[in-house]
């Protein structure tokens, strides 16, 4: 049976970076800033070793790529002055990794382990990434945001002038706002402010959105809701969507009556601080963190080959649209696996596309 | 004037030739009793002479507590002088009810910026049990664009309104994000004229004293002990050059990061962190030099053994270098007579250090404002013990 994911052998690398790759491919943004950057490379499939690499000019990177056909290529998200001691840092892209592999609150549980991918992981992670670029662009005002498929997940580069500089520490709060990780308080409700168009309660919302269509049984017993809510809560998923995510409903309308209580006489909280805060522990955990608050991190390099995977690491657009339309089954399939995956996909659709 | 730091207020330094100028002129035109007015006022009504002063007025008695400073940056007078003077042009901020021309971009919300709905829930105008003082309060009255206010602000982004790129303000959040600015344009000057203090006229030095004094009764009743007076030296609290040299260096660099800079660095930064001159003697700080054999000397010794090759191994005669740089002439058996032999060397401005040993200096991010190794020091210790009471700066 072919497989949608595997590994590519060391001949396939070769293949690919003499036959398919192309310098071309490898996204502007990168090539006008190539001589600032660090570039890291993975020869062996252990992790990027050969680090501090600097290319004046793309045909250096081209000719050193041809020539080592290497496992991964990664470059700094920071420029520097001194690339090659990583000195002279006067700035770096402002990064969210998605990541489906270690994705929480998977629909996929009963397909496969943990720490793989499937189609459901990666259309789950393109949501994720969909409700992160509305965000960006309406409340931050972003203009210049990039959008790329990891090989396993999406990266969103944002490149307007003023991220740039952000320190460690703005980029955190952004990251706190964008995935929604600061809980929600008794006082939010009661003032009505969880239900404002923007801001922070609005992309709350988003991620409320995306928990609660995903959440189970399990997870809410975990949490301590009682039987009784987590039956009201599981049968009326629909309509809280609907009043609460999609229209900002109150949550006094839009909630199942038994939340307002606590689940049992030895807790505090409601059902709905639980219910809603529950939200907040799983969608800290939808971006790898480290990736946007640390300022000197390489990253795939776009149309690079992640060969653990065997995909092309692609380079999407700027739009909602084109993320949208973007299937990597067909888009980031390197030539040597198109039969392959094609076979694999269609395979995999048959047995469980209706769950997409 | 609202802001000393404002357009107005910088047109005014200008007509004066520069903040040098300035400071030059400033003793013939202001006393140091109306300067010290300004630091007076730590909690109660503020005199309406003070808040009324003419904008020229203004200017020479703020920046004449500049000058003051640059003697001891980080010290309880910066602290004095931040809070008491925040306290006045906030309050005139809050009485004009005016924001333009002060030192942070802000603007005033237009009609219609923000969704009924959302203005509804954030401002209550149907909640009739508050009162319209408060109301008043809930107001968003200004925005700022994100990048800027991702600079100043300290808090997290859920308690502030946040649309198409901008952060909607309350008037408290505004005044707060000024003082921000207030505070860092503040440290700013103070380590730029830190540079300057020994061409300063004596008026300053004067001054200086004068606010220590007030300060101290400040801070002993509200704080407890202030960075700037001679402590034991935290090393956690070094700049990253400091520590660099204190890791050990290659033969090329061991005298400048040992001799020259260690020395200087650890010798003022535990017996005398804010000179109050520059021909200050080591003998003028402690009164025996025990302090520098037990605590200073081992430091600085064990670096040497870190480089490679060790450096007092290669050269021996070395220590006697280190007592010259401490300002005992060349000598390895010093008495504390002897200070003034030579002079006593005062750590190099980052400049100098970025000159002649690039590899030491690694910037984080307390250099920033900062122009030697001795400010960053103080600077973190001054930012230490305002957490430690319970100060507004948690960085
Ligand atoms: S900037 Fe100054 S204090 Fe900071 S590491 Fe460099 S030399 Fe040292
Ligand atoms: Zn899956």
């Amino acid at each position: 049976m072919s497989e949608l994911f595997r590994e590519a052998t060391p001949e396939e690398r070769r293949l690919y970076y003499s036959k398919e790759w192309k310098p071309e491919n490898i996204p502007e943004f990168i090539v006008d800033t190539l001589e600032h950057r660090e570039f890291g490379f993975d020869h062996t499939g252990e992790g990027p070793s050969d680090r501090k690499n600097v290319f004046t000019d793309l045909r250096d990177l081209e000719d050193y790529i041809r020539a080592t056909s290497p496992y991964a290529v990664y470059s700094s998200v920071a420029l520097y002055t001194e690339p090659q001691e990583m000195e002279g840092w006067f700035g770096a892209e402002l990064v969210f990794d998605i990541d489906a592999k270690d994705l929480p609150l998977r629909r996929c549980q009963d397909l496969h382990e943990s720490g793989r991918v499937c189609p459901i992981c990666l259309e789950d992670a393109k949501e994720l990434a969909l409700d992160t670029l509305v965000v960006l662009r309406e409340d931050f005002g972003f203009e210049d945001i990039h959008v790329v498929y990891s090989g396993r997940g999406f990266h969103i580069r944002v490149l307007d002038d003023w991220v740039w500089e952000l320190e460690s520490k703005a980029r955190e709060k952004i990251l706190a706002y964008v995935s929604s990780a600061e809980e929600i308080t008794p006082g939010d409700l009661q003032s009505n402010r969880i239900m404002l168009s923007s801001g922070y309660f609005r992309v709350f919302r988003l991620r409320f959105g995306y928990f609660i269509r995903r959440v189970t049984e399990n997870h809410l017993k975990n949490f301590g809701l009682s039987e009784k809510q987590i039956s009201d809560v599981l049968s009326s998923v629909q309509r809280i969507y609907r009043d609460f995510v999609a229209e900002a409903k109150s949550p006094l309308v839009a909630f199942p009556s038994s939340l307002r209580r606590p689940p049992s006489r030895s807790v505090k909280r409601s059902g709905l601080m639980i219910l809603l805060n529950a939200s907040t522990t799983f969608s800290k955990a939808y971006f790898d963190g480290k990736v946007t608050i640390d300022v000197k991190r390489i990253l795939r390099l776009p149309s690079s080959l992640h060969s653990k995977a065997g995909f092309i690491a692609t380079y999407i657009g700027t739009k909602e649209e084109k993320l949208r339309k973007f299937n990597p089954f067909e888009d980031a399939v390197p030539d040597f696996r198109r039969e392959e995956v094609k076979g694999a996909y269609e395979e995999w659709l048959e047995e469980h596309g209706d769950r997409l | 004037m609202l802001d000393p730091f404002g357009e107005e207020a910088k047109r005014i330094v200008r007509e004066f030739g520069g903040i040098e100028a300035l400071l030059e002129r400033i003793p013939r035109y202001v006393g140091i009793d109306i300067v010290l007015e300004r630091v007076k006022q730590w909690e109660g009504e503020i005199p309406e002479r003070i808040l009324n002063m003419t904008p020229h007025e203004d200017v020479m008695s703020f920046y004449a507590l500049l000058g003051a400073l640059a003697f001891s940056p980080y010290g309880a007078e910066m602290e004095l002088v931040k809070r008491t003077n925040a306290r006045i042009y906030r309050e005139r901020i809050k009485r004009s009810g005016e924001i333009t021309g002060i030192s942070i971009p802000l603007k005033k919300i237009e009609k219609g910026e923000i969704p009924d709905r959302d203005r509804i829930i954030l401002e209550k105008p149907r909640h009739e049990e508050i009162t319209e003082e408060e109301r008043e309060k809930l107001k968003l009255k200004y925005k700022m664009s994100l990048p800027s206010f991702l600079r100043l602000w300290e808090g997290s982004l859920k308690s502030v309104y946040i649309r198409k790129g901008n952060a909607y303000l309350r008037e408290e959040q505004a005044l707060e994000l000024w003082e921000k600015a207030f505070e860092r344009n503040l440290e700013r000057s103070v380590n730029l004229l830190y540079e300057l203090r020994d061409e300063l006229p004596p008026y300053y030095s004067e001054l200086h004293e004068k606010l220590g004094e007030i300060a101290r009764k400040y801070f002993k009743e509200r704080i407890g002990g202030f960075s700037g007076e001679a402590q034991p030296l935290r090393f956690e609290l070094f700049p990253p050059c400091i520590k660099n040299a204190l890791a050990g260096v290659p033969a090329g660099l061991r005298n400048y990061a040992i001799t020259v800079l260690l020395t200087s660095f650890l010798s003022y930064a535990r017996i005398c962190p804010n000179p109050p001159r520059k021909d200050v003697r080591i003998k003028d700080c402690i009164s025996d030099l025990s302090v520098i054999e037990k605590e200073i000397l081992p430091i600085i010794i064990e670096a040497g053994n870190r480089c490679k090759p060790p450096l007092f191994e290669d050269q021996p005669h070395e220590i006697k270098n280190i007592w010259y740089h401490l300002g005992f002439g060349l000598t390895d058996k010093p008495r504390l007579e002897d200070s003034g032999n030579s002079t006593w060397y005062f750590p190099p401005n980052c400049d100098k250090i970025r000159a002649n040993a690039p590899q030491l200096c690694k910037p984080d991010s307390h250099c920033r404002p900062i122009k030697n190794p001795l400010t960053y020091y103080l600077r973190r210790l001054y930012i230490e013990s305002r957490k430690a009471g319970g100060g507004g700066d948690n960085e």
